[in-house]
């Protein structure tokens, strides 16, 4: 055989391999009450019906997570417009230093 | 009433708290799940992975907006969770690209060489030839060869396999013809 005929005639093989795997296989018994189990297990209306931020905010771990970041976040801010306002010259804070804008946005009023 | 009408109910049913009736809905899809499910995944990933596909049906059952069919829908879910399943394989390294054996490679030059035998009748022969089959499959990436396998070995339409996988139908053509020649290339190096 040519090549063009041997690659044909091997996809044929192929094609057909896939057919009958696709026929010959079932699943073992018992997987439907094994699927039943793992279903009833899971809380419909908790996964199903909650929004995206009960989803996250409702892990207890990402809740304790942000609780304790919020105000460490919060303190940084603060940190940097204090430190960031003092140490840099006014014709920094104009060019953009975003630190430097809100320091002027609290101390110039 | 129509075979829409009934799985509505059912749903329905199941988003008021009656889990048990899943069953039905299991019942009913689990062949056309199965039969998607089983050419696509390695056989001994068949249960799990179909397991993983009525349970994400489940979890997503309330996001279910009737446009399309049941069947349809749970379809496309089959295939995603296929995908998946190869990228998860991927991304674990457990199936680098594998090597051909020897064997296998030797089958195919015997076959070639001798064209009108009759290969699918003995089993050593369909194990040889599904390695083979493996073997030319693991050269693409999981989306690739969901692509191949929709529109080539299971008639999918141009248009119901950008659904199935949620890409646009122009990506599909490049991703077939891409995947068509690396195929090719793959199997021209055996014989």
């Amino acid at each position: 055989m040519r090549e063009k005929e041997k690659l044909a005639y091997l996809e044929t093989l192929l094609f057909e391999t896939y057919h009958l795997r696709r026929a010959s296989e079932e699943l073992p018994e018992g997987w439907r009450e094994k699927v039943m189990r793992e279903i009833r297990n899971i809380r419909l209306n908790e996964s199903t019906n909650q929004t995206f931020l009960e989803r996250w905010f409702g892990n207890p771990i990402l809740f304790r997570f942000a609780g304790v970041c919020l105000p460490c976040a919060l303190s940084l801010m603060l940190f940097f417009i204090l430190t960031g306002g003092v140490s840099l010259g006014l014709d920094r804070l104009v060019i953009g230093n975003p630190a430097g804008i809100a320091t002027l946005a609290v101390f110039v009023p | 009433m129509t075979e829409n009408g009934e799985d509505a109910l059912v749903i329905e049913r199941i988003l008021n708290g009656d889990t048990d009736a899943f069953e039905i809905l299991l019942k009913k899809y689990q062949d056309t799940v199965t039969k998607i499910v089983v050419a696509k995944v390695p056989y001994c990933h068949m249960s799990e992975v179909t397991q993983d596909v009525f349970i994400r049906a489940f979890k997503s059952l309330s996001s279910y907006r009737g446009g399309e069919s049941l069947e349809s829908w749970l379809k496309t879910i089959a295939v995603r969770t296929c995908c998946d399943y190869w990228r998860a394989k991927y991304r674990n390294q457990e199936t680098p690209m594998s090597s051909l054996s020897e064997s296998a490679r030797h089958w195919v030059a015997s076959a070639c060489a001798d064209g009108a035998k009759n290969v699918l009748n003995g089993d050593s022969e369909r194990m040889e030839l599904r390695e083979i089959l493996d073997w030319a499959l693991d050269h693409l990436s999981p989306t690739d060869r969901m692509v191949v396998l929709l529109l080539y070995f299971d008639g999918y339409s141009l248009r119901e396999t950008s659904m199935a996988l949620g890409i646009s139908i122009a990506n599909v053509k490049i991703r077939a013809h891409r995947s068509r020649k690396k195929l090719r290339h793959a199997l021209v190096s055996l014989i």
